[in-house]
């Protein structure tokens, strides 16, 4: 079995906000081991994003980490000087973002923003820098790399300033890439493509990857493991095989109900009834309660706890414990 | 490049005539004449003056007169100084250039510095005491704030001259002379910067908080650059761009001489020049200067029309 390459061990990010205190991240722990794919699943606001931007301790205010720690090889990112953590950011732990289409400086050229990173982790020279930059622009699969590295972003296309995002990640042989929703912008085509590509990246640098997604589709092509996240928790934690056989948590069962199958006709596709709670007024409770078709009195007085079942599938649920009607 | 330079430069002459025509409209509507200001005159006399300077000719007149000598480099004769406009720009305007320069240096300098710093830190004590200062500064009228330097600097506390451009009397030679210039340039600068930083400074603030918003900001950040680089590399450069428009502007503004405040500190500008010309309705001196500096506004516009091109790579031709 391999190694835990980071760790997140009771992490909890909250945000200031004026209506009062967001718990985005609330009591999360689990791990990425090395060459692992890691997808991070759930709707938008519960968390995944913030558990990623706290990895890389680029939470802006209002947002702050307060709790828990984030080891990596042995050390927790949490407590390293801010000059130690440049370090490890683009480094050792990249990460590529949703919108390619902006995340490119408009007014530096492709091969500027290339090389910013191996001049300084890698103290390489120009010219070292400007060939390495190029070899990664052939790796992402975009052709005529000399003339690229020359243009600006606004001539290329989305498919492609991702594939440039992505060799910008990987200029310094990452021991981590986290991709957030990497693919959610792109169109189906260019998707497939770009995943594509993720996948021929992990087997030949045995990259870790966390991969945070909406699309089960994304899951089920990419994933050696999955988090399920529900309002800013770990609801549900499952080898992905294990997962899509056997998902515990009724939300996991709701999403996995929710997508569309091929072959199939359906006039309309299954959606979990009610919305996601209000993240300011979070009770001390199964924050899945009121939307569960087998809530108890049980679900609205104690939170869950994540507990380990078998085949390492791990869930928190009330459902599978003891007092619980299925057992 | 080149042939973008040149059909620009065309394409200013059919709106620089424009320009002059509304112009000449314009001044021609003014009532009363520099001849008729002066009581000493006889009737006679006054009536063969008007015929002479060309001011009893119909508007049209006027203008051809006048467009034709333009077209030739000639923008008249100013009839209080009894010298070409020409002259008289060119004697006066390089004083105001001096004063403009050196504030437009500092001013943008100065709200460059502290509008990054008050957009970095944004809502911070910092950041609302800079807002505070900003707008009391940019509260102050001119003459306020130049009467009070005047009355701090000058008089109460000998530090600085009270006005003029050089020491009467003394005759400074070389670098002596160049010291006595900067000695007597110190109050007005300090009270024409005070006045344009302030707006300077939130133009700056405000574009800087638009780009340090931006998905690109945090991709820098995630490379894993010093916060340095991130905000004068990656986010300066994006939020100078817009503030070209407002270079373009401020190159009339080099030439247009400050008024009040050349008035207040005595300072040989043009701006002062041009507010006794309106006084004494020199006709040929209100309408060649303002034609002068209409020219430059359309020459600044060019100018920021073509440094987008260089700054900003989406904007650039192929």
């Amino acid at each position: 079995m391999a190694n835990n390459l980071i760790e997140f061990r009771n992490l909890r990010t909250n945000f200031y906000t004026s209506s009062g205190v967001v718990k985005a991240v609330n009591d999360v722990s689990f791990s990425i081991r090395e060459g692992e794919t890691l997808c991070v699943v759930g709707e938008s606001g519960c968390g995944k994003s913030v558990t990623a931007m706290s990895l890389m301790r680029l939470v802006s205010p209002p947002g702050k980490t307060e709790g828990g720690q984030i080891l990596y090889k042995g050390q927790d990112l949490l407590t390293l000087k801010e000059r130690d953590m440049r370090h490890i950011r683009g480094n050792e732990i990249a990460m590529i973002f949703q919108e390619p289409m902006t995340s490119l400086n408009p007014v530096l050229t492709i091969g500027d923003q290339i090389t910013e990173p191996l001049l300084i982790h890698k103290g390489m020279t120009r010219k070292d820098a400007k060939k390495r930059a190029i070899e990664l622009i052939e790796l992402v699969g975009i052709p005529r790399a000399a003339k690229i590295f020359d243009s600006y972003p606004h001539e290329l296309s989305g498919g492609m300033r991702q594939r440039i995002m992505i060799a910008i990640a990987l200029s310094c042989d990452p021991k981590l890439l986290i991709a957030d929703e990497p693919t959610t912008a792109l169109d189906v085509t260019i998707q497939a493509q770009i995943l594509d590509l993720m996948r021929n990246i992990k087997s030949e640098f045995n990259t870790a990857i966390m991969m945070i997604t909406h699309d089960l589709g994304v899951v089920a092509e990419m994933a050696d493991h999955v988090v399920v996240m529900y309002a800013g928790k770990v609801i549900e934690e499952a080898p992905v095989h294990e997962l899509f056989a056997n998902p515990k948590h009724p939300y996991t069962q709701g999403l996995m109900r929710a997508k569309p199958i091929i072959n199939q006709r359906q006039d309309r596709l299954y959606t979990i009834p009610g919305q996601v709670p209000n993240p300011v007024e979070l009770g001390n409770n199964c924050y899945f309660n009121e939307r569960c078709e087998h809530c108890m009195s049980l679900c609205v007085e104690k939170p869950p706890i994540l507990t380990t079942y078998e085949n390492k599938h791990k869930a928190a649920c009330w459902l599978y414990e003891k007092g619980g009607e299925v057992s | 490049m080149t042939t973008q330079v040149i059909r620009r430069l065309l394409q200013t002459i059919p709106t620089l005539i424009g320009v002059s025509i509304v112009l000449v409209l314009i001044f021609h509507l003014i009532p009363g004449n520099f001849v008729d200001s002066n009581p000493t005159i006889s009737k006679e006399r006054a009536a063969e003056l008007k015929e002479m300077y060309g001011l009893t000719d119909p508007v049209h007149i006027k203008y051809l007169k006048w467009a034709k000598g333009v077209a030739t480099g000639d923008l008249g004769y100013s009839i209080q100084h009894k010298q070409p406009v020409t002259t008289i720009i060119d004697r006066y305007v390089w004083n105001s250039v001096l004063i403009a320069g050196v504030v437009l240096i500092f001013s943008w300098t100065i709200a460059i510095f502290v509008g990054v710093f008050s957009a970095v830190r944004q809502h911070s004590f910092y950041d609302g005491l800079i807002t505070f200062l900003v707008f009391a500064v940019m509260s102050l009228p001119s003459f306020f704030i130049g009467l009070l330097a005047i009355k701090f600097f000058a008089v109460d506390n000998r530090i600085f001259p009270v006005g003029g451009m050089i020491t009467t009397g003394a005759n400074y030679e070389g670098w002596a002379h160049i010291w006595d210039v900067i000695e007597h340039m110190f109050l007005p600068v300090i009270v024409l910067t005070a006045l344009n930083v302030g707006g300077l400074t939130r133009y700056f603030r405000t574009s800087m908080l638009d780009v340090i918003k931006q998905d690109f900001i945090r991709t820098a950040r995630a490379k894993g650059l010093k916060e340095r680089t991130v905000i004068f590399k990656h986010a300066l450069r994006n939020a100078l761009i817009p503030a070209i428009t407002l270079l373009g502007f401020e190159i009339p503004g080099l030439f247009a001489g400050a008024m009040i405040t050349e008035k207040i500190f005595n300072w040989p500008g043009i701006g002062s020049i041009f507010l006794n010309a309106i006084n004494a309705r020199d006709y040929f001196l209100m309408l060649g200067y303002t034609f002068f500096i209409a020219f430059l506004t359309i020459i600044g516009n060019v100018i920021a029309d073509l440094l987008y091109r260089v700054a900003d790579p989406r904007v650039r031709m192929k």
